[in-house]
């Protein structure tokens, strides 16, 4: 019975935070690459941040201005109003009222005052006559009762306390206070912005009347926020119009320059033909131009280099073929005396042999010299086959041997128990392995050599460890550059040309490897080659590590570095390609 | 060719530059080119928030005086700010406190009186003031106002004061409001109620006086008025076709209309056109005493109910019209025992049919309609009803006999086509109507069940009756509604308009509109005078002098009497009131007596 089906893992509140946290710095990482990259979107943010800094400036001044001018004209004509009203009561309320004017009142009929009517209330009739709806009025008087009054549905209460100690305080000739942006409440409507001015009446028989007119702004207030509205929308408007003219006007400085860079990069990659088109007069076409003229003379530099550096290979591929003639009659004659050297005199012999040796010595630098000048001609070819990198890796030690007894060197091998097979030219790979070992036993000063052999399901590795004194830092690269040496004054003592290195990381490319190096001073050496299993493909990682386990560990107890995964990371930190 | 050389490209940027300076500076903000236009003048009345005052209810102040304690709570009192009455009971205390009902009514002094004569008493525990006064009016809870100022009813208003802790407090208040007229002028609103008959057909007007809500406009107050049904005195009079539990949500002025916007249950009046047109009737009529010419939309919920609703006007509904009769109307009168129609340029013919003919003889006639060929009803010679249409050939049908020794008084007709008398037996009353020769009893109240009536009127929108009682201690004029419950009519409670006094007579009673009569009485002195009395409110017109005059009858502002002239001796006389000169005129002469209106 098959097992149920496991619930898909869900992910918990914060893997999903980390995972949006992640998701948003890469957007950040993202914009603030585009924003690097683009000169346009620099320039229209600039034009888009300063246009809007105007912008705001010049509409918080415009609609002050708006504000007070509206404001001012309005409490100018509520004032003058409120003056006229209070001036008319004022004539009602300090002259006493006249007998005769009783009678002609009474007589006119219902409607009208009537002598039994308290002054405050025809005062107030007519104020609220007055005022309609366009403004309120509330008197208020402190010193009798039943005395205050009101018009429409104003709550007295919007007149503010501050406003009534001044108004009480004011003389017989101050001109009234005025207050703007009290807010009025009504009675079963909504509160508005209003205006409040305040004068104060005195009786006939002294009493005193504060007389407020409470004229409210809600139309201004509407009118101005509308007209807030429009500065806003055409703000915004002219703050989009400028920034999309900003773009236009860059697009039209940026694409040409956007070109020209196209243009340098493909010249950069070797496309010597690329040239700009020139149109116009303008500074641009004249760029466009000065980089036709340096493209130009760049490929004609570069050409007249190209044939010298030919004339040289060429040169020295010739002068490999021609001394070899010569070298073939002389290692004859050379020969002869060395086989008879026992014959002569020991002076003579001695220099037989040295002759001997030399010759040997001068054979093998031409051969690597012709090999040499056969990978700059482009001519070395591949003769791929399937091998056991074991036999290869046997077969080199095998040749070392003699060698390695000579110095006392022993070798270590770690080989795979299983076949290690890989798609290789075996002569290349071994005299790679060779040179490796010869390189291994010349400076190993006689300490074991270490050879690993390893493999993943891509690539085969082979790594040659020694421990000697080792590479100072910087120097893992110029091992491999020809005829380089650790120590000028140091003899060779075994047949190295200076080629041998150079050689082999040419092999090593040719099979589209890695040939790499590690050292530190009296730490030893390592060298790992890494070729990939099928001819062709590209390598992506070696599977040994270039810098030795035991030495990565060492150094993570002391916890200078920390410790990178075996085969991963130190792969780039001394490539050679 | 052209090259971007220096100076052209200045000259360039100079030309621009100075175009756009003179552009700016040649065309002003404020256009200078405008004609003139008549200036009017921008009204200052917004029709919902009509201006007026208020009074500010303040609290009690520190340390008052009780005279100032008495006077905040009645400035409290008059302060229509508070619906609550919170600010007024923060004077009061103990039993004040809880027996004060501001909702039992409200008493209304004359101006002048409450404040002259306060007496103060001072004992041990506290004081009392008692303020003297004319009882001017009073308006109960439903908004009724009864003018009381005729019957010059004096009374006593007693406060008690405490001390509560430092303060003065009032322990003992007179019962409901006490306001003065000028309170009332202030702070209440006069105005007719408009509420559909039984029929639906008409409109009968309740004159109600409403204080003001300042929370609300006064298209508010009414509308929820009339949501609230008719009052006490007209409930079973009147039909009520607003949906019952309705509300108003808003009302929002719109342009040159206001909406009303109702809940939903209001929506069933759009299925029934003419419950609809009624309803919109009483809106139009009611609502145009405070938006004269402004048109209403009624809406259930914010949306706009269709067809009538949509754009009601009070133009559009001439026919609920409650005072029946407007304008000039044709008036009849008797002269040589046959009835003539009121036309000087025809010479005021005889009418056709047998009111016009000798054929039997007849007084009291009262008209049942402005068309040509309405019946008209009369008194025959053996003091029955006869009724016979102004038609030729038409002839005297009996339609209400009485029993044998009664007397029937002049016959009135309703708008519904109903003749109206009362039947004086000895020691019982019997109200008749009749539509045809059955008449049928109409209920009354116990309080006229034996008493003797001399005259009844029917208004013309049958709606209310107006009669002359005399109970026992002599005539006296009251008037009440006509209930109409499922085709059993009652009379409704009866008020007296005009007392009985000693010596006075009242001789005749006449409908001016739905809502006033006109009263014809002679003093003790002997002075003959009429007065317009309003039946709603109680408010009378000054008398005028109406000496000679015996009977009258009224339309709108005409009024016509018929009586005897003072000059020469016993010829009777049509008169009319001339309002303007303030003089009766002679209409008919030689004999012309009992001018009548239609209707009424």
């Amino acid at each position: 019975m098959p097992a149920p089906a496991k619930k898909p893992a869900r992910r918990s509140p914060r893997q999903i935070a980390r995972g949006l946290r992640r998701r948003a710095r890469r957007a950040v990482r993202r914009a603030r690459g585009v924003w690097r990259r683009s000169l346009q979107l620099q320039v229209v943010t600039s034009t888009l941040v300063i246009s809007m800094t105007v912008v705001v400036v010049l509409g918080v001044f415009l609609m002050q201005s708006i504000v007070k001018s509206m404001v001012d004209g309005r409490r100018n004509v509520a004032v003058a109003e409120a003056g006229a009203n209070v001036t008319t009561i004022a004539g009602y309320l300090e002259n006493p009222p006249l007998a005769g004017e009783t009678t002609k009142q009474q007589a006119s009929g219902d409607g009208a005052a009537t002598s039994s009517d308290n002054p405050v209330d025809v005062v107030a009739r007519s104020l609220a006559e007055r005022a309609g709806s366009r403004y309120s009025v509330v008197i208020r008087n402190e010193m009798a009762v039943g005395e205050d009054r009101a018009t429409g549905n104003i709550d007295w209460r919007s007149v503010p306390e501050k406003m009534r100690d001044k108004v009480r305080k004011l003389g017989p000739l101050d001109p009234p206070y005025a207050q703007v942006g009290v807010p009025l409440h009504y009675l079963g409507k909504a509160p508005e912005i209003g205006m409040v001015v305040g004068a104060k009446v005195v009786s006939y028989n002294g009493t005193v009347y504060e007389i407020y007119h409470l004229f409210p702004l809600g139309e201004e207030e509407r009118t101005l926020s509308s007209i807030r509205q429009l500065l806003i929308v055409v703000g915004a408007v002219l703050v989009l119009l400028l920034a999309a003219i900003a773009s236009l006007v860059t697009r039209q400085v940026v694409t040409p320059v956007r070109l020209a860079r196209q243009a340098a990069e493909r010249l950069a990659a070797g496309r010597l033909e690329e040239r700009l088109k020139v149109r116009g007069e303008d500074d641009l076409a004249r760029l466009a131009t000065s980089f036709n003229e340096m493209a130009s003379n760049l490929a004609v530099k570069i050409h007249q280099l190209e044939e010298l550096s030919q004339v040289q290979r060429q040169f020295v591929s010739d002068v490999s073929h021609e001394l070899r003639t010569p070298l073939t009659t002389v290692r004859m004659a050379a020969d002869l005396l060395y086989e008879s050297r026992d014959d002569f005199e020991p002076a003579a012999r001695r220099s037989a042999e040295l002759m001997q040796n030399q010759l040997e010595r001068f054979e093998s630098m031409l051969a690597d010299l012709l090999e040499i000048s056969r990978y700059d001609a482009g001519a070395a070819t591949l003769d791929l086959d399937p091998v056991d990198m074991r036999d290869v890796v046997l077969s080199a030690i095998g040749d070392s041997e003699a060698l390695a007894e000579q110095h006392a060197t022993r070798f270590e091998l770690r080989l795979p128990s299983e076949p290690c097979m890989a798609e290789v030219d075996s002569r290349r790979v071994e005299r790679i392995l060779r040179n490796l070992l010869f390189n291994a036993i010349e400076h190993g000063e006689g300490k074991d050599i270490v050879v690993t052999l390893g493999g993943d399901r891509d690539a085969v590795a082979v790594a040659v460890r020694d421990h000697g004194v080792g590479l100072k830092a910087g120097e893992e690269n110029l091992v491999f550059d020809r005829f380089w040496r650790a120590d000028p004054s140091r003899a060779r003592t075994i047949g190295g040309t200076g080629l041998g290195l150079a050689i082999s990381r040419e092999d090593a490319l040719l099979h589209g490897g890695w040939l790499q190096a590690w050292g530190a001073p009296g730490e030893g050496t390592q060298f790992r080659l890494s070729l990939p299993r099928q001819a062709g493909t590209e390598l992506k990682g070696s599977p040994l590590p270039l810098v030795p386990p035991e030495v990565e560990m060492r150094r993570s107890w002391r916890g200078h570095v920390p410790a990178l995964p075996a085969g991963m990371g130190d792969g780039g930190v001394f490539d050679v390609d | 060719m052209w090259t971007r050389s220096g100076p052209v490209r200045y000259a360039a940027a100079a030309v621009a530059a100075l175009t756009l300076a003179g552009g700016g500076a040649g065309c002003a903000i404020i256009p200078t080119s405008a004609s003139p236009i008549p200036a009017k003048e921008e009204s200052n009345s917004d029709p919902l928030n009509a201006a007026y005052v208020r009074m500010i209810a303040s609290t009690p102040k520190p340390g008052a005086q009780p005279r100032d304690i008495v006077a905040g709570f009645r400035a409290a009192m008059a302060s229509v700010d508070d619906p609550d009455w919170k600010i007024a009971r923060q004077y009061l205390t103990g039993d004040a406190l809880a027996g004060w009902d501001p909702e039992s009514g409200v008493t209304v002094f004359d101006s002048a009186g409450p404040k002259e004569t306060p007496k103060e008493t001072n004992d041990a525990t506290g004081m009392t003031m008692i303020f003297h006064g004319t009882v001017a009016a009073t308006i109960d809870g439903e908004g009724r106002y009864h003018d009381l100022t005729l019957s010059g009813v004096e009374r006593d208003m007693t406060f008690g004061l405490t001390k509560v802790g430092a303060e003065w407090r009032i322990s003992s208040a007179p019962p409901g409001l006490l306001l003065s007229s000028a309170d009332i002028k202030r702070a209440y609103g006069a105005f007719d109620l408009y509420y559909p008959d039984i029929s639906g057909r008409w409109l009968v007007a309740d004159h109600v006086a409403i204080p003001i809500d300042p929370s609300e406009s006064q298209v508010e107050t009414l509308v929820r008025w009339l949501l609230r049904g008719p009052g006490r005195s007209l409930r079973g009079a009147v039909g009520n076709v607003l949906p019952g539990g309705t509300r108003l949500i808003r009302v929002a002025a719109d342009g040159d209309s206001v909406i009303l916007d109702f809940t939903s249950s209001m929506a069933v009046i759009g299925d029934r056109l003419d419950q609809l047109r009624a309803v919109c009737a009483q809106l139009a009529w009611t609502l145009n005493q405070v938006i004269p010419g402004q048109s209403i939309q009624i809406q259930v919920n914010g949306e706009p109910l269709p067809g009538d609703g949509r754009s009601i006007k009070w133009q559009n509904y001439p026919e609920f019209n409650p005072a029946v009769l407007t304008g000039d109307q044709a008036a009849y009168f008797m002269k040589d025992g046959v009835l003539h129609r009121m036309d000087h340029d025809a010479g005021d013919p005889v009418v056709e049919g047998a009111p016009g003919q000798k054929t039997m003889a007849f007084t009291s006639p009262a008209v049942s309609g402005t068309e040509r060929k309405a019946k008209v009803a009369a008194l025959g010679d053996d003091g029955a009803v006869y009724v016979a249409s102004m038609s030729e050939d038409s002839r005297w049908d009996k339609w209400i006999g009485g029993t044998k020794g009664s007397t029937l008084t002049p016959p009135s007709w309703d708008r519904y086509g109903a003749v109206w008398t009362a039947e004086n037996i000895a020691g019982e009353l019997r109200v008749w109507t009749a539509y045809g020769a059955a008449p049928q009893r109409v209920m009354i109240p116990a309080d006229v069940a034996s008493a003797n009536v001399e005259v009844l009127r029917v208004a013309r929108d049958g709606a209310r009756v107006a009669m002359i009682v005399d109970s026992g201690h002599g005539p006296e004029l009251r008037t009440g509604p006509i209930l109409r419950d499922e085709g059993n009519l009652r009379i409704g409670e009866l008020r007296t308009l005009l007392e009985a006094k000693e010596g006075q007579t009242i001789l005749d009673v006449a409908w001016k509109d739905a809502q006033h009569v006109v009263v014809l009485y002679e003093s003790r002195k002997g002075d003959r005078v009429y007065t317009t009395y309003s039946v709603t409110d109680g408010r009378s017109e000054e008398p005028k002098s109406a000496a000679h005059v015996s009977t009258i009858s009224a339309a709108g502002d005409s009024l016509l009497a018929g009586g005897g002239d003072a000059g020469d001796g016993d010829a009777d006389e049509v008169l009319s009131w001339d309002g303007k000169k303030s003089e009766w005129v002679t209409e008919a002469k030689d004999g012309a007596s009992a001018p009548v209106y239609p209707l009424g």
